[in-house]
């Protein structure tokens, strides 16, 4: 199922290969990672932006639009005559394709940071937190957009991504994006040059931001299953929203 | 198999289905025929239970059915006039991932993609397949879901004679042991193969029956050969059923009704009269 709503991303697919050959170019530009710290400066954020703002309207909105188009899924359920539970799995696994795709962005990214870092905990910091983060910032985005009908909600979420993103310094442990990174930060080793302090002992997993995430992640996924369900045609026939053909 | 007993459909003040009654049985060829807006495609979808009647009760294999529809859904597959499907995606993974939907087994896909000729073209974007390759794509789906009843939209649209001659085997094949719903507007499909007709019209079931029930309801059928300056004249004063343009010029005309002329001549009737005739009332 994933892998055929996978196919919708052809274009978001080749976005991503623009995207990260973008983050390659600017982290091997100047060392440091992504990261707003200390002597980042407003040249260093305008960076960061010059580089996110493309990916976010380039790739990811494109890729909300086209790989979560409700109208496209309700016309296959409605061909498949389901709906229910059926085609709230159905919904998930269309997220989960979705979700893919900015998974291997995260992944990507924070490959060529280790690598050219030199550093592989490095890996927990830019894979870890996004991964955890972006997935329950998404799926939020996701519910709010499955649940109100509303496909601003959707970008709305990119955005809230965005600036999460490029803050990193929410202090909910519900919303922060990178745990780990703070943890980094606030040990005074995560600076953008990453130099004089080994960081291998500050760049560790929190067993609770952990646990608080996946588990957070695992509600999300079966609140969107029950949300699509919801709002798909289900068992029940004399829901308006089933989209009947009016003749 | 479906039971439908008063049923009627209301789309806010349009009344699309009025008081139907109406029993289909295990297996089959139904034939539902009727005019742009008459009711068919509502009819197909509440028996595919993608709809819910305003009025009235539909039984499943006897059973009585409330508001859950998931039985009718799963014993029926509805192929719908307007096949809506991702451009982006290949033939042969559309019509896989419908089945999987469905959980339904897609052993036959392999089978029946050779059968209608998709051969070559199952692994074609379905955006780079003209509108009758995608139609068969559609029949494929519909045939490899393999329920008990199937119901086809105007399957023939935008098939060609060979396309059509085809479907047309196909489905006498499976309806020895399937029931097989289909609304068309083609006389001579129906005429081939259809076991039994029903004509709606205005929303009523104004024929239920067989094709030679039907074509017993035919009125007198007369023919007449006549210039394009009369053709007009024939049309207002009694329903013509059909036109042939002759070579020299004039054309031949089936009318229905009472003698017209010394010069008519009485013809057999054909189901085309017959239907032009039981649909003809509200013109």
């Amino acid at each position: 199922m994933i892998a055929h709503h996978l196919r919708a991303t052809v274009q978001a697919r080749w976005l991503l290969v623009a995207a990260v050959l973008g983050w390659v170019v600017w982290i091997c530009f100047r060392p440091g990672g992504t990261e707003i710290g200390a002597g980042f400066g407003l040249w260093g954020l305008g960076r960061l932006w010059a580089v996110t703002a493309p990916i976010l309207v380039f790739l990811v909105v494109p890729l909300l639009d086209r790989l979560w188009h409700p109208a496209r899924l309700a016309r296959d359920w409605e061909l498949a005559q389901v709906g229910g539970l059926r085609a709230g799995l159905d919904g998930l696994a269309n997220f989960l394709a979705g979700y893919a795709v900015y998974a291997a962005f995260v992944a990507g990214l924070s490959v060529v940071a280790a690598a050219r870092m030199n550093l592989l905990p490095v890996l927990l910091v830019t894979a870890v937190g996004p991964l955890t983060g972006g997935f329950i910032v998404l799926a939020l985005g996701h519910l709010v957009g499955v649940w109100w009908r509303a496909p601003i909600a959707r970008y709305v979420t990119v955005l809230l991504l965005a600036v999460l993103d490029a803050v990193n310094q929410v202090p909910a442990i519900l919303l922060s994006l990178s745990g780990t990174s703070r943890q980094a930060r606030v040990a005074g080793v995560w600076e953008p040059a990453l130099r004089g302090t080994d960081p291998s002992p500050a760049l560790r997993v929190d067993q609770g931001f952990l646990a608080t995430r996946l588990g957070l992640a695992a509600c999300l996924a079966v609140l969107l299953v029950l949300a699509i369900s919801c709002r798909s045609p289900g068992g029940e026939v004399r829901r308006r929203r089933w989209p009947i053909r009016r003749r | 198999m479906i039971s439908l007993t008063g049923v009627t459909k209301r789309y806010r003040a349009t009344e699309a289905l009025t008081r139907l009654d109406v029993t289909l049985g295990d297996a089959g060829i139904v034939a539902v025929m009727g005019r742009n807006g008459a009711g068919k495609s509502t009819l197909m979808s509440i028996l595919a239970g993608l709809a819910a009647e305003t009025e009235g009760s539909i039984s499943l294999l006897g059973e009585p059915l409330r508001r859950d529809r998931r039985a009718l859904r799963a014993a029926t597959t509805l192929l719908p006039q307007e096949l809506r499907l991702d451009p982006a995606v290949p033939a042969r993974e559309m019509i896989r991932y419908l089945l999987r939907l469905r959980r339904r087994p897609d052993d036959a896909v392999a089978d029946l993609i050779e059968v209608f000729g998709l051969t070559g073209l199952a692994d074609r974007p379905l955006g780079t397949l003209s509108g009758g390759t995608r139609q068969r794509a559609g029949l494929v789906y519909a045939f490899a879901a393999a329920t008990p009843v199937l119901l086809l939209d105007e399957p023939t649209q935008g098939l060609d004679p060979w396309e059509r001659l085809r479907f047309t085997e196909h489905v006498a094949r499976v309806a020895a042991t399937r029931l097989i719903v289909y609304s068309t507007h083609i006389v001579s499909d129906v005429e081939a193969i259809a076991g039994r007709v029903l004509i709606l019209e205005g929303g009523q079931l104004v024929h239920n029956g067989t094709t030679d029930d039907l074509l017993a309801r035919a009125p007198s059928v007369w023919q007449i050969d006549a210039d394009a300056a009369d053709l007009a004249e024939l049309g207002t004063h009694g329903q013509v059923s059909g036109v042939t343009r002759l070579t020299d010029g004039t054309f031949r005309v089936r009318r229905l009704g009472d003698r017209f002329s010394d010069t008519a001549k009485p013809v057999p009737p054909t189901l085309l009269d017959a239907y032009i005739a039981v649909t003809g009332g509200a013109q």
